[in-house]
């Protein structure tokens, strides 16, 4: 027993030594200011490397010497050191938000002239944000594009998931000729690279001036979304066929049998797509980028651009990534369990 | 009372129109709206986009195109445009290795996920967070992240001991942090996915393995990689073919202009910048030739992506 924890001591303390091993070596990729760092650096490593490999080596004899241990580690350590490695990654991850927190907050010539530091140090203020606000030189603002993003979205969300799960249902459960033909076509649909189209779309609306207006950002999208008719056919496909049959016999046609059986069913589903969509609606850049010339169309992703191309000051900036990161986060912490089923559904996995 | 002779149950009037045509003709006609839209807003921008491919077109009037014929494709690859052309796919093809840098780092995340057992649900939370941020915001933060003389990195490297780098304003940095900066976002995606894959393996497996005496590391090889490959298969297929027509990450990092020396031009930003600030001296044209060469390249390396996929995926979990 007790060779057992001596053991498993000695396995985390080789996967710290080969973490801070990886460290080292990622760090030879800089120049280092003077010769005392350079060469701490050289013996870190090498002297890391040596002991990396004698545990190598050494487990290798063992191991072939004593047979009837069991090589797997003692629970408890694992568990601490994946909470190591997890808290790290953590730590990656959340940093960048934390700076944009943070440098929202700052003053004006903390922010801009000082070298960054994790802490205020001139007092936090909220001046950043009510720059923002009064912010007017270039015609647009942040919190119209907001509104402009919100106001856009509403029609091709409720007409585009409407049309699409109304697809679904008839791809599920409704005959007609050529479906499996079209239904085909839309699965090839599914892989084609859309950077085909970029240029042409842009041709073909700016021959029916359709540039500059909303249109091509409102339109295509209201006819629904071929992943989104695959994604609620699967779903729909699991609804049993009694139940329709037995509405068919007490009278129900088509479109009610849509509304009172196939809606209630795929509720959980179609909300996640409304989600998603949503989602990818806020986020897409390179579509208003293209199509709105007039400042006072523009979305907050395009907005936010143009703002930051504008100012250099950095607080502000920062409060600017802030107001368009929020929303979506909120949303996302909210329906964080809709989202990651329906991405890993939609990915092909099972639950 | 004479109407008990009569059949008990007669038919009503609307089963019997039943499979009638006029009933298959609207339920196509609900079925194929989106397949309507797709029509409209793909297959007829791609057709026209082959077509145009073949004039040469600087203004939207269709009247004034003029037929060049394969020269399009020809001039998009011979002097000066040649090397751009062939520098943007240099470009694009760095960039893509941010997709098996952020399919390790799930990897590895996912590991170690699977190896608590309280906290999971809130890492895994955390860490679709970048996922879901826009590109514009992405890009802004890590600006302010890679700035040379007040960004965070550099700002650690002095104190460290180390010479500043200039992230975004060498030609050699450029791409790197474009690359870091896409693994950090595109890792979330990784995470999820692998994590649940990894939840679904039988850990029958794993016991049976222990009780032979496999080590960690044998067992993650030879278990958990194979038995999670179609997620690996999935995420590679999409992600690869996400990041070669890359645009809005090049675009925001390098602000107004393509990169230090041109070289955060990528294939679709090239693409981009035919029809909206050369499009006089280039044109819709050529444009479509590129975006048609492109795809083809897209499609190529997919093709092979599959065929390779034969090789290393196993569904027989």
């Amino acid at each position: 027993m007790k060779f057992k924890v001596l053991k498993n001591i000695i396995s985390v303390v080789l996967q710290l030594s080969l973490a801070a091993f990886i460290f080292t070596m990622f760090l030879t990729c800089f120049k280092p200011k003077n010769d005392v760092v350079k060469w701490t650096i050289i013996i870190l490593d090498i002297s890391l490397g040596a002991i990396l490999a004698g545990a190598i080596v050494s487990d290798n004899i063992l191991r072939r010497k004593i047979q009837g241990w069991i090589q797997y580690s003692h629970p408890v350590f694992s568990r601490i050191f994946a909470f190591i490695v997890l808290a790290f990654m953590i730590f990656i991850v959340v940093v960048p938000f934390y700076i944009i927190f943070i440098n929202s907050i700052k003053t004006t010539h903390e922010a801009n002239f000082l070298e960054f530091t994790w802490y205020i140090r001139e007092g936090a203020t909220i001046k950043a944000y009510q720059d923002i606000v009064s912010y007017s030189d270039l015609g647009f603002s942040i919190f119209g594009g907001l509104l402009n993003t919100i106001l856009y979205s509403l029609l091709p969300l409720t007409l585009g998931v409407f049309f699409s799960s109304l697809s679904a249902y008839g791809f599920a459960k409704l005959k007609f000729r050529g479906k499996s033909v079209i239904f085909t076509i839309m699965l090839f649909a599914m892989m084609l690279p859309g950077c085909v189209t970029l240029t042409t779309t842009y041709l073909l609306y700016d021959s029916i001036h359709w540039t500059n207006t909303i249109l091509p950002l409102v339109v295509p999208g209201c006819f629904g979304s071929i992943g989104i008719v695959f994604f609620l056919r699967e779903y729909f496909m699991g609804v049993p066929d009694e139940l329709i049959e037995a509405a068919t016999i007490d009278g129900a046609g088509k479109l009610r049998i849509f509304f009172t059986i196939m809606l209630p069913i795929g509720k959980p589903a179609i909300i996640t797509q409304l989600i998603l969509t949503f989602i990818g609606f806020y986020n897409d850049y390179l579509g208003p980028l293209m199509y709105l010339k007039d400042p006072e169309l523009y979305t907050l992703q395009v907005a936010l651009r143009f703002f930051s191309d504008g100012t250099g000051e950095k607080n502000v900036i920062a409060a600017g990534c802030m107001l368009s990161i929020v929303p979506m986060l909120i949303i996302y912490l909210v329906l964080n369990k809709q989202i990651t089923r329906g991405i890993s559904i939609s990915s092909g996995l099972k639950g | 009372m004479e109407h008990q002779a009569t059949l008990p149950n007669p038919k009503p009037k609307k089963l019997a129109k039943k499979n009638s045509s006029w009933d298959r003709f609207t339920n196509a006609l609900i079925t194929i709206v989106p397949f309507v839209g797709f029509m409209l807003f793909m297959l007829l921008p791609m057709t026209v986009s082959l077509i145009t491919s073949f004039f040469e077109m600087h203004s939207s009037d269709f009247s004034e195109a003029q037929f060049v014929g394969f020269n399009n494709f020809i001039s998009l690859f011979s002097g000066e445009q040649g090397m751009i052309t062939l520098k943007a796919y240099r470009t694009t093809l760095i960039y893509c290795l941010n997709v098996p840098i952020s399919m390790i780092i799930g990897l590895v995340c996912a590991y170690f996920l699977q190896k608590i057992k309280k906290g999971r649900q809130i890492f895994n939370t955390i860490f679709f967070i970048p996922y879901v941020c826009s590109v514009v915001a992405t890009s802004l933060i890590f600006k302010m992240l890679y700035e040379e003389n007040y960004g965070i990195l550099n700002t650690m490297l002095s104190h460290l001991g180390f010479e500043k780098v200039s992230w975004l304003t060498s030609e050699a940095m450029f791409l790197p942090s474009a690359i870091i900066m896409g693994s950090w976002s595109g890792s979330g995606i990784c995470i999820l996915l692998y994590n649940a894959a990894m939840s679904n393996v039988d850990q029958s497996y794993y016991e049976a393995a222990k009780i032979d005496g496999a080590s960690d590391f044998k067992m993650f090889f030879n278990i958990t990689l194979p038995a999670i490959s179609p997620t690996s298969f999935y995420l590679l297929t999409m992600k690869l073919i996400g990041s070669l027509q890359v645009i809005n990450e090049m675009t925001v990092l390098a602000g107004n202009s393509s990169g230090p020396n041109g070289i955060g031009n990528s294939v679709v930003l090239n693409i981009y910048d035919m029809i909206n600030i050369r499009l006089t001296e280039k044109g819709y044209g050529i444009a479509a030739a590129a975006s048609w060469i492109l795809a083809l390249f897209i499609l190529i390396i997919t093709r092979v992506n599959f065929r390779l996929a034969k090789k290393w995926v196993c569904y027989d979990f």
